[in-house]
Protein backbone atom coordinates (compact mmCIF):
# COMPACT_ATOMS: atom_id res chain seq x y z
CA UNK A 1 0.00 0.00 0.00
CA UNK A 2 2.71 2.42 0.87
CA UNK A 3 4.29 2.02 -2.53
CA UNK A 4 0.96 2.67 -4.20
CA UNK A 5 0.34 6.00 -2.56
CA UNK A 6 -0.42 8.35 -5.37
CA UNK A 7 -0.06 11.39 -3.18
CA UNK A 8 3.53 10.32 -2.91
CA UNK A 9 3.59 10.47 -6.68
CA UNK A 10 3.15 6.76 -7.32
CA UNK A 11 0.16 5.09 -8.90
CA UNK A 12 -0.92 1.70 -10.08
CA UNK A 13 1.52 -0.52 -8.27
CA UNK A 14 4.20 2.07 -8.58
CA UNK A 15 4.40 1.65 -12.33
CA UNK A 16 3.16 4.98 -13.47
CA UNK A 17 4.52 8.22 -12.26
CA UNK A 18 1.94 10.86 -11.59
CA UNK A 19 2.29 13.70 -14.01
CA UNK A 20 3.63 11.55 -16.80
CA UNK A 21 0.14 10.89 -18.12
CA UNK A 22 -1.25 13.40 -20.53
CA UNK A 23 -4.67 14.52 -19.50
CA UNK A 24 -7.19 14.20 -22.31
CA UNK A 25 -10.32 15.10 -20.50
CA UNK A 26 -12.10 14.61 -17.27
CA UNK A 27 -15.46 14.02 -15.76
CA UNK A 28 -16.07 16.54 -13.11
CA UNK A 29 -18.54 16.11 -10.29
CA UNK A 30 -20.23 19.40 -9.77
CA UNK A 31 -21.14 19.94 -6.19
CA UNK A 32 -24.45 21.57 -5.45
CA UNK A 33 -24.33 24.23 -2.79
CA UNK A 34 -27.92 23.81 -1.80
CA UNK A 35 -29.13 20.27 -1.60
CA UNK A 36 -32.16 18.43 -0.38
CA UNK A 37 -32.16 18.02 3.35
CA UNK A 38 -32.37 14.29 3.10
CA UNK A 39 -30.57 13.33 -0.03
CA UNK A 40 -28.12 15.02 -2.25
CA UNK A 41 -26.33 13.77 -5.27
CA UNK A 42 -23.32 15.10 -7.03
CA UNK A 43 -24.01 15.69 -10.68
CA UNK A 44 -21.56 14.69 -13.31
CA UNK A 45 -20.83 16.29 -16.59
CA UNK A 46 -19.07 14.12 -19.02
CA UNK A 47 -16.20 14.18 -21.36
CA UNK A 48 -14.54 11.10 -19.90
CA UNK A 49 -11.49 9.59 -21.40
CA UNK A 50 -8.77 9.73 -18.80
CA UNK A 51 -8.82 7.22 -15.98
CA UNK A 52 -9.30 8.84 -12.62
CA UNK A 53 -6.09 7.47 -11.20
CA UNK A 54 -4.17 9.69 -13.57
CA UNK A 55 -5.77 12.68 -11.94
CA UNK A 56 -5.85 11.66 -8.28
CA UNK A 57 -5.04 14.49 -5.95
CA UNK A 58 -5.63 17.32 -8.37
CA UNK A 59 -8.69 18.92 -6.79
CA UNK A 60 -11.08 17.54 -9.40
CA UNK A 61 -13.57 14.96 -8.17
CA UNK A 62 -13.69 12.61 -11.12
CA UNK A 63 -15.19 9.26 -11.98
CA UNK A 64 -14.08 6.43 -9.72
CA UNK A 65 -12.77 8.77 -7.03
CA UNK A 66 -13.68 9.29 -3.43
CA UNK A 67 -13.87 12.98 -2.67
CA UNK A 68 -13.37 14.24 0.86
CA UNK A 69 -14.61 17.72 1.73
CA UNK A 70 -13.64 20.05 4.52
CA UNK A 71 -17.16 21.23 5.31
CA UNK A 72 -20.74 20.02 5.08
CA UNK A 73 -22.39 19.73 1.69
CA UNK A 74 -19.11 19.55 -0.20
CA UNK A 75 -17.98 22.89 1.14
CA UNK A 76 -14.48 24.23 1.67
CA UNK A 77 -11.40 22.35 0.59
CA UNK A 78 -11.52 19.00 -1.15
CA UNK A 79 -9.24 16.04 -1.73
CA UNK A 80 -9.78 13.35 -4.36
CA UNK A 81 -8.66 9.74 -3.89
CA UNK A 82 -8.64 7.00 -6.46
CA UNK A 83 -6.66 4.51 -4.38
CA UNK A 84 -6.91 3.53 -0.78
CA UNK A 85 -4.97 5.77 1.56
CA UNK A 86 -3.54 4.63 4.87
CA UNK A 87 -2.88 8.00 6.39
CA UNK A 88 -4.31 11.44 5.77
CA UNK A 89 -1.80 13.31 7.92
CA UNK A 90 0.37 14.08 4.93
CA UNK A 91 -2.54 14.96 2.64
CA UNK A 92 -3.71 18.49 1.94
CA UNK A 93 -6.89 20.07 0.60
CA UNK A 94 -7.40 21.79 -2.73
CA UNK A 95 -9.45 24.98 -2.85
CA UNK A 96 -11.66 26.36 -5.58
CA UNK A 97 -12.35 29.99 -6.26
CA UNK A 98 -10.38 32.94 -7.53
CA UNK A 99 -8.68 31.07 -10.31
CA UNK A 100 -9.22 28.91 -13.36
CA UNK A 101 -8.94 25.70 -11.37
CA UNK A 102 -8.29 24.24 -7.96
CA UNK A 103 -5.37 25.56 -5.97
CA UNK A 104 -3.26 23.49 -3.60
CA UNK A 105 -2.93 24.42 0.05
CA UNK A 106 -1.15 23.40 3.20
CA UNK A 107 -4.40 22.56 5.01
CA UNK A 108 -4.18 19.00 6.29
CA UNK A 109 -7.06 16.62 5.48
CA UNK A 110 -6.62 14.44 8.54
CA UNK A 111 -9.42 14.88 11.10
CA UNK A 112 -10.92 17.74 9.12
CA UNK A 113 -13.45 16.14 6.75
CA UNK A 114 -17.16 16.89 7.14
CA UNK A 115 -18.67 15.45 3.95
CA UNK A 116 -17.72 12.91 1.30
CA UNK A 117 -18.78 11.60 -2.07
CA UNK A 118 -18.13 8.24 -3.73
CA UNK A 119 -17.87 8.78 -7.47
CA UNK A 120 -16.98 5.17 -8.17
CA UNK A 121 -19.65 2.98 -9.74
CA UNK A 122 -17.49 -0.11 -9.38
CA UNK A 123 -16.36 -0.03 -5.74
CA UNK A 124 -17.77 0.88 -2.34
CA UNK A 125 -15.71 3.27 -0.26
CA UNK A 126 -14.88 2.78 3.40
CA UNK A 127 -13.96 5.75 5.55
CA UNK A 128 -11.96 5.04 8.70
CA UNK A 129 -11.60 6.99 11.91
CA UNK A 130 -7.92 6.23 12.34
CA UNK A 131 -4.90 5.67 10.14
CA UNK A 132 -4.25 2.18 8.80
CA UNK A 133 -7.99 1.51 8.37
CA UNK A 134 -8.71 1.45 12.10
CA UNK A 135 -11.44 2.61 14.49
CA UNK A 136 -15.01 3.39 13.59
CA UNK A 137 -15.96 3.17 9.92
CA UNK A 138 -18.56 4.25 7.41
CA UNK A 139 -19.38 2.39 4.21
CA UNK A 140 -20.45 4.53 1.26
CA UNK A 141 -22.21 2.64 -1.47
CA UNK A 142 -21.49 2.63 -5.17
CA UNK A 143 -22.17 5.59 -7.32
CA UNK A 144 -25.21 4.59 -9.34
CA UNK A 145 -25.60 6.13 -12.75
CA UNK A 146 -24.62 9.71 -13.31
CA UNK A 147 -24.47 10.79 -9.70
CA UNK A 148 -21.77 10.35 -7.13
CA UNK A 149 -23.13 9.12 -3.83
CA UNK A 150 -22.93 12.01 -1.42
CA UNK A 151 -22.86 12.02 2.37
CA UNK A 152 -23.45 15.64 3.20
CA UNK A 153 -22.91 15.52 6.93
CA UNK A 154 -20.48 12.99 8.32
CA UNK A 155 -21.46 14.20 11.79
CA UNK A 156 -24.70 12.27 11.43
CA UNK A 157 -22.54 9.18 11.33
CA UNK A 158 -20.34 10.17 14.23
CA UNK A 159 -17.47 10.88 11.87
CA UNK A 160 -17.21 14.64 11.58
CA UNK A 161 -13.57 15.74 11.71
CA UNK A 162 -12.41 12.21 12.48
CA UNK A 163 -11.54 10.52 9.17
CA UNK A 164 -7.92 9.50 8.80
CA UNK A 165 -7.83 6.84 6.05
CA UNK A 166 -9.93 5.23 3.34
CA UNK A 167 -10.13 1.86 1.62
CA UNK A 168 -12.22 0.25 -1.13
CA UNK A 169 -14.28 -2.92 -1.14
CA UNK A 170 -16.80 -4.98 -3.13
CA UNK A 171 -15.35 -3.90 -6.45
CA UNK A 172 -16.80 -5.33 -9.64
CA UNK B 1 -9.13 10.32 15.54
CA UNK B 2 -11.12 10.79 18.65
CA UNK B 3 -13.45 7.97 19.49
CA UNK B 4 -14.67 10.08 22.39
CA UNK B 5 -16.03 12.78 20.19
CA UNK B 6 -18.45 10.71 18.21
CA UNK B 7 -21.31 13.04 17.71
CA UNK B 8 -24.81 12.20 18.78
CA UNK B 9 -27.21 11.79 15.98
CA UNK B 10 -28.74 14.84 14.51
CA UNK B 11 -32.35 14.48 13.57
CA UNK B 12 -33.42 13.28 10.21
CA UNK B 13 -32.06 10.18 8.69
CA UNK B 14 -30.03 10.61 5.59
CA UNK B 15 -31.72 8.60 2.91
CA UNK B 16 -29.43 6.97 0.45
CA UNK B 17 -30.69 5.41 -2.68
CA UNK B 18 -28.17 2.64 -3.14
CA UNK B 19 -29.61 -0.66 -2.09
CA UNK B 20 -28.25 -4.10 -1.75
CA UNK B 21 -28.82 -6.83 0.70
CA UNK B 22 -28.65 -10.31 2.02
CA UNK B 23 -30.31 -12.89 4.20
CA UNK B 24 -29.47 -12.38 7.83
CA UNK B 25 -28.39 -15.70 9.12
CA UNK B 26 -25.56 -14.34 11.20
CA UNK B 27 -24.34 -15.92 14.37
CA UNK B 28 -26.31 -14.75 17.35
CA UNK B 29 -23.48 -15.07 19.78
CA UNK B 30 -21.24 -12.13 20.45
CA UNK B 31 -17.95 -13.91 20.68
CA UNK B 32 -14.88 -12.09 21.96
CA UNK B 33 -13.28 -10.39 18.99
CA UNK B 34 -9.62 -10.97 19.81
CA UNK B 35 -7.41 -10.97 16.77
CA UNK B 36 -10.04 -12.23 14.37
CA UNK B 37 -13.22 -10.28 14.70
CA UNK B 38 -16.17 -12.17 13.33
CA UNK B 39 -19.15 -10.76 11.56
CA UNK B 40 -21.47 -11.31 14.52
CA UNK B 41 -19.16 -9.72 17.05
CA UNK B 42 -21.01 -6.47 16.67
CA UNK B 43 -24.72 -6.77 17.37
CA UNK B 44 -25.45 -4.26 14.63
CA UNK B 45 -23.41 -6.15 12.06
CA UNK B 46 -26.30 -8.55 11.69
CA UNK B 47 -27.88 -5.74 9.69
CA UNK B 48 -24.87 -5.51 7.41
CA UNK B 49 -24.16 -8.11 4.74
CA UNK B 50 -21.86 -10.98 5.56
CA UNK B 51 -18.84 -11.54 3.30
CA UNK B 52 -20.73 -14.40 1.62
CA UNK B 53 -23.70 -12.16 0.91
CA UNK B 54 -21.46 -9.39 -0.35
CA UNK B 55 -19.72 -11.83 -2.68
CA UNK B 56 -23.01 -12.90 -4.18
CA UNK B 57 -24.31 -9.33 -4.47
CA UNK B 58 -21.09 -8.12 -6.04
CA UNK B 59 -20.99 -10.99 -8.50
CA UNK B 60 -24.61 -10.44 -9.52
CA UNK B 61 -23.96 -6.75 -10.05
CA UNK B 62 -20.82 -7.46 -12.06
CA UNK B 63 -22.69 -9.99 -14.21
CA UNK B 64 -25.51 -7.57 -14.95
CA UNK B 65 -23.24 -4.65 -15.76
CA UNK B 66 -20.98 -6.76 -17.93
CA UNK B 67 -23.98 -8.25 -19.77
CA UNK B 68 -25.42 -4.81 -20.40
CA UNK B 69 -22.10 -3.46 -21.66
CA UNK B 70 -21.73 -6.45 -23.94
CA UNK B 71 -25.11 -5.70 -25.49
CA UNK B 72 -23.66 -2.38 -26.58
CA UNK B 73 -20.60 -4.02 -28.04
CA UNK B 74 -18.24 -3.43 -25.15
CA UNK B 75 -17.42 -7.07 -24.69
CA UNK B 76 -14.07 -6.28 -23.12
CA UNK B 77 -15.52 -4.03 -20.46
CA UNK B 78 -13.39 -4.48 -17.40
CA UNK B 79 -15.32 -5.96 -14.54
CA UNK B 80 -15.07 -9.13 -12.57
CA UNK B 81 -17.22 -11.38 -10.46
CA UNK B 82 -15.89 -12.05 -6.99
CA UNK B 83 -13.65 -15.11 -6.89
CA UNK B 84 -13.94 -15.51 -3.15
CA UNK B 85 -15.41 -13.91 -0.11
CA UNK B 86 -14.21 -10.36 0.51
CA UNK B 87 -12.58 -9.53 3.84
CA UNK B 88 -14.95 -8.53 6.64
CA UNK B 89 -16.00 -4.91 6.70
CA UNK B 90 -14.93 -4.67 10.31
CA UNK B 91 -11.85 -6.25 11.81
CA UNK B 92 -10.20 -6.06 15.21
CA UNK B 93 -8.78 -2.79 13.95
CA UNK B 94 -12.12 -1.32 14.89
CA UNK B 95 -10.83 -1.66 18.48
CA UNK B 96 -7.31 -0.53 17.57
CA UNK B 97 -6.09 -4.07 17.94
CA UNK B 98 -3.81 -6.33 15.95
CA UNK B 99 -2.28 -9.52 17.22
CA UNK B 100 1.07 -9.06 19.00
CA UNK B 101 2.59 -11.29 16.34
CA UNK B 102 1.40 -8.98 13.59
CA UNK B 103 2.47 -5.96 15.62
CA UNK B 104 5.97 -7.43 15.78
CA UNK B 105 6.04 -7.68 11.99
CA UNK B 106 4.04 -4.70 10.78
CA UNK B 107 3.63 -2.36 13.74
CA UNK B 108 0.24 -0.70 13.43
CA UNK B 109 0.32 -1.09 9.66
CA UNK B 110 -1.26 -3.48 7.22
CA UNK B 111 0.36 -6.74 6.21
CA UNK B 112 1.57 -5.98 2.67
CA UNK B 113 0.33 -9.38 1.60
CA UNK B 114 -3.23 -8.31 2.39
CA UNK B 115 -2.99 -4.72 1.16
CA UNK B 116 -4.76 -5.55 -2.09
CA UNK B 117 -7.83 -6.56 -0.08
CA UNK B 118 -8.34 -2.91 0.81
CA UNK B 119 -7.86 -1.37 -2.59
CA UNK B 120 -9.11 -1.57 -6.13
CA UNK B 121 -8.00 -4.49 -8.27
CA UNK B 122 -5.16 -2.90 -10.16
CA UNK B 123 -5.25 -5.37 -13.01
CA UNK B 124 -8.79 -4.25 -13.81
CA UNK B 125 -7.85 -0.59 -14.20
CA UNK B 126 -7.06 0.32 -17.76
CA UNK B 127 -4.92 3.17 -18.97
CA UNK B 128 -7.64 4.55 -21.23
CA UNK B 129 -11.41 4.26 -21.08
CA UNK B 130 -13.25 5.22 -24.28
CA UNK B 131 -15.67 8.02 -23.61
CA UNK B 132 -18.49 6.14 -25.35
CA UNK B 133 -17.96 3.18 -23.07
CA UNK B 134 -18.02 5.42 -20.04
CA UNK B 135 -21.19 7.09 -21.27
CA UNK B 136 -22.97 3.78 -21.77
CA UNK B 137 -21.77 2.61 -18.37
CA UNK B 138 -23.03 5.67 -16.51
CA UNK B 139 -25.61 7.12 -18.88
CA UNK B 140 -23.69 10.31 -19.34
CA UNK B 141 -24.43 12.30 -22.43
CA UNK B 142 -25.89 9.47 -24.49
CA UNK B 143 -29.48 8.39 -24.91
CA UNK B 144 -28.64 5.81 -27.54
CA UNK B 145 -25.57 4.06 -28.87
CA UNK B 146 -25.34 2.06 -32.07
CA UNK B 147 -29.11 2.14 -32.36
CA UNK B 148 -29.75 0.85 -28.88
CA UNK B 149 -31.32 2.96 -26.17
CA UNK B 150 -29.09 3.76 -23.22
CA UNK B 151 -31.13 3.63 -20.03
CA UNK B 152 -31.02 6.67 -17.75
CA UNK B 153 -28.00 6.16 -15.55
CA UNK B 154 -26.57 3.68 -18.02
CA UNK B 155 -25.74 0.05 -17.40
CA UNK B 156 -24.85 0.70 -13.78
CA UNK B 157 -28.21 2.10 -12.81
CA UNK B 158 -29.97 -0.51 -14.89
CA UNK B 159 -28.15 -3.27 -13.01
CA UNK B 160 -28.88 -1.67 -9.67
CA UNK B 161 -32.53 -1.34 -10.64
CA UNK B 162 -32.77 -5.04 -11.45
CA UNK B 163 -31.15 -6.03 -8.17
CA UNK B 164 -33.30 -3.56 -6.28
CA UNK B 165 -36.56 -4.75 -7.82
CA UNK B 166 -39.25 -5.16 -5.16
CA UNK B 167 -36.86 -4.26 -2.37
CA UNK B 168 -38.50 -2.04 0.23
CA UNK B 169 -36.87 1.29 0.99
CA UNK B 170 -34.30 1.23 3.77
CA UNK B 171 -31.53 3.41 5.13
CA UNK B 172 -28.58 1.07 4.72
CA UNK B 173 -26.20 3.45 6.44
CA UNK B 174 -28.20 3.27 9.66
CA UNK B 175 -26.23 0.34 11.13
CA UNK B 176 -22.99 2.27 10.59
CA UNK B 177 -24.47 5.36 12.14
CA UNK B 178 -25.62 3.40 15.17
CA UNK B 179 -22.34 1.49 15.51
CA UNK B 180 -20.45 4.75 15.65
CA UNK B 181 -22.96 6.21 18.05
CA UNK B 182 -22.56 3.19 20.33
CA UNK B 183 -18.78 3.57 20.17
CA UNK B 184 -19.09 7.18 21.25
CA UNK B 185 -21.37 6.28 24.14
CA UNK B 186 -19.08 3.46 25.22
CA UNK B 187 -16.04 5.73 25.24
CA UNK B 188 -17.67 7.78 28.02
CA UNK B 189 -18.78 4.75 30.01
CA UNK B 190 -16.97 4.23 33.32
CA UNK B 191 -16.30 0.60 32.42
CA UNK B 192 -14.34 1.79 29.40
CA UNK B 193 -12.62 4.75 31.04
CA UNK B 194 -11.35 2.45 33.80
CA UNK B 195 -10.26 -0.02 31.14
CA UNK B 196 -8.31 2.69 29.37
CA UNK B 197 -6.74 3.67 32.68
CA UNK B 198 -5.65 0.08 33.26
CA UNK B 199 -4.16 -0.07 29.79
CA UNK B 200 -2.36 3.26 30.33
CA UNK B 201 -0.91 1.93 33.57
CA UNK B 202 0.31 -1.19 31.82
CA UNK B 203 1.94 0.59 28.93
CA UNK B 204 3.50 3.12 31.29
CA UNK B 205 5.22 0.16 32.84
CA UNK B 206 6.58 -0.64 29.39
CA UNK B 207 8.07 2.82 29.10
CA UNK B 208 5.36 4.73 27.22
CA UNK B 209 3.40 7.72 28.52
CA UNK B 210 0.27 7.30 26.41
CA UNK B 211 -2.99 8.15 28.14
CA UNK B 212 -5.25 6.35 25.66
CA UNK B 213 -4.86 3.73 22.92
CA UNK B 214 -5.61 6.33 20.26
CA UNK B 215 -2.46 8.21 21.22
CA UNK B 216 -0.31 5.14 20.69
CA UNK B 217 -1.99 4.20 17.41
CA UNK B 218 -1.79 7.71 16.02
CA UNK B 219 1.64 8.61 17.33
CA UNK B 220 2.95 11.04 14.70
CA UNK B 221 6.35 9.36 14.81
CA UNK B 222 5.21 6.14 13.19
CA UNK B 223 3.94 6.72 9.70
CA UNK B 224 6.49 9.21 8.38
CA UNK B 225 9.21 6.73 9.36
CA UNK B 226 7.77 3.96 7.24
CA UNK B 227 9.54 3.01 4.05
CA UNK B 228 9.00 0.48 1.31
CA UNK B 229 11.04 -1.88 3.45
CA UNK B 230 8.51 -1.67 6.26
CA UNK B 231 7.89 0.00 9.58
CA UNK B 232 10.49 1.11 12.08
CA UNK B 233 11.70 -1.07 14.91
CA UNK B 234 10.52 1.66 17.26
CA UNK B 235 6.97 1.37 15.95
CA UNK B 236 7.02 -2.40 16.14
CA UNK B 237 8.24 -2.31 19.72
CA UNK B 238 5.57 0.15 20.78
CA UNK B 239 2.84 -1.74 18.92
CA UNK B 240 3.81 -5.01 20.59
CA UNK B 241 3.75 -3.36 24.02
CA UNK B 242 0.41 -1.77 23.17
CA UNK B 243 -1.18 -5.05 22.09
CA UNK B 244 0.25 -7.06 24.93
CA UNK B 245 -1.15 -4.53 27.37
CA UNK B 246 -4.50 -4.75 25.63
CA UNK B 247 -4.37 -8.51 26.03
CA UNK B 248 -3.35 -8.15 29.66
CA UNK B 249 -6.31 -5.95 30.59
CA UNK B 250 -8.79 -7.71 28.29
CA UNK B 251 -9.21 -4.52 26.36
CA UNK B 252 -10.88 -5.76 23.19
CA UNK B 253 -13.31 -8.14 24.83
CA UNK B 254 -14.40 -5.64 27.46
CA UNK B 255 -14.64 -2.74 25.04
CA UNK B 256 -16.62 -4.85 22.58
CA UNK B 257 -18.92 -5.96 25.38
CA UNK B 258 -19.69 -2.40 26.44
CA UNK B 259 -20.15 -1.24 22.87
CA UNK B 260 -22.46 -4.15 22.25
CA UNK B 261 -24.58 -3.27 25.26
CA UNK B 262 -25.14 0.16 23.73
CA UNK B 263 -25.67 -1.36 20.30
CA UNK B 264 -28.42 -3.55 21.70
CA UNK B 265 -30.08 -0.51 23.27
CA UNK B 266 -29.93 1.26 19.94
CA UNK B 267 -31.31 -1.78 18.13
CA UNK B 268 -34.33 -1.72 20.43
CA UNK B 269 -34.79 1.99 19.79
CA UNK B 270 -34.60 1.56 16.00
CA UNK B 271 -36.21 -1.81 15.59
CA UNK B 272 -38.61 -0.79 12.83
CA UNK B 273 -35.91 0.82 10.68
CA UNK B 274 -33.59 -2.13 11.19
CA UNK B 275 -36.27 -4.64 10.33
CA UNK B 276 -36.84 -2.68 7.13
CA UNK B 277 -33.17 -3.18 6.36
CA UNK B 278 -33.55 -6.92 6.88
CA UNK B 279 -36.50 -7.07 4.52
CA UNK B 280 -34.56 -5.06 2.01
CA UNK B 281 -31.57 -7.36 2.30
CA UNK B 282 -33.67 -10.49 1.95
CA UNK B 283 -35.36 -9.20 -1.19
CA UNK B 284 -32.07 -8.07 -2.65
CA UNK B 285 -30.46 -11.42 -1.96
CA UNK B 286 -33.33 -13.22 -3.66
CA UNK B 287 -32.80 -11.05 -6.72
CA UNK B 288 -29.07 -11.75 -6.66
CA UNK B 289 -29.80 -15.48 -6.46
CA UNK B 290 -32.01 -15.23 -9.54
CA UNK B 291 -29.37 -13.30 -11.46
CA UNK B 292 -26.66 -15.78 -10.53
CA UNK B 293 -28.94 -18.57 -11.70
CA UNK B 294 -29.15 -16.92 -15.09
CA UNK B 295 -32.57 -15.34 -14.67
CA UNK B 296 -34.02 -11.87 -14.19
CA UNK B 297 -36.03 -10.87 -11.12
Amino acid sequence: MTANRTDNAWTLNGLIRKGMMKRRGRTRILIPTVVSALLASAITISSPATPAWADENDGWCTDRELCIFEHWYAGGGRRDYFNGDLNYTNDTFWYWGGGPGPAPSNAIVNDRASSASNGDSQCKALLHEHADFAGSALLIWYRSGSSGLMVNDLGQYGMNDTISSNSWTDCI
Amino acid sequence: MRSQNVAMLAGGALLLCAVHGGVNAHAETLAPPGATLKHGDSALMRYVDTPEQRRKATSARARLVKGCMKEFGFSEFSTQEASGNPPPLLSSRRYLYVSPADAARFGYGIDPATAKDFDKPKDAVRAAVPSEEQSVLLGQGLTSYKGKTVAPGGCVRQADGILRKNTPAADLLLPWKLMNQAAGMAAKDERVTSLVAAWASCIRGRGYAYQAPEQAWDDPRWRPARTAAGVSEEEKKAAVADMECKDQVGYVDKLASVQNSYEKDLIRAHVDELEAIQRNQEAFQRNADIVMSGGRP
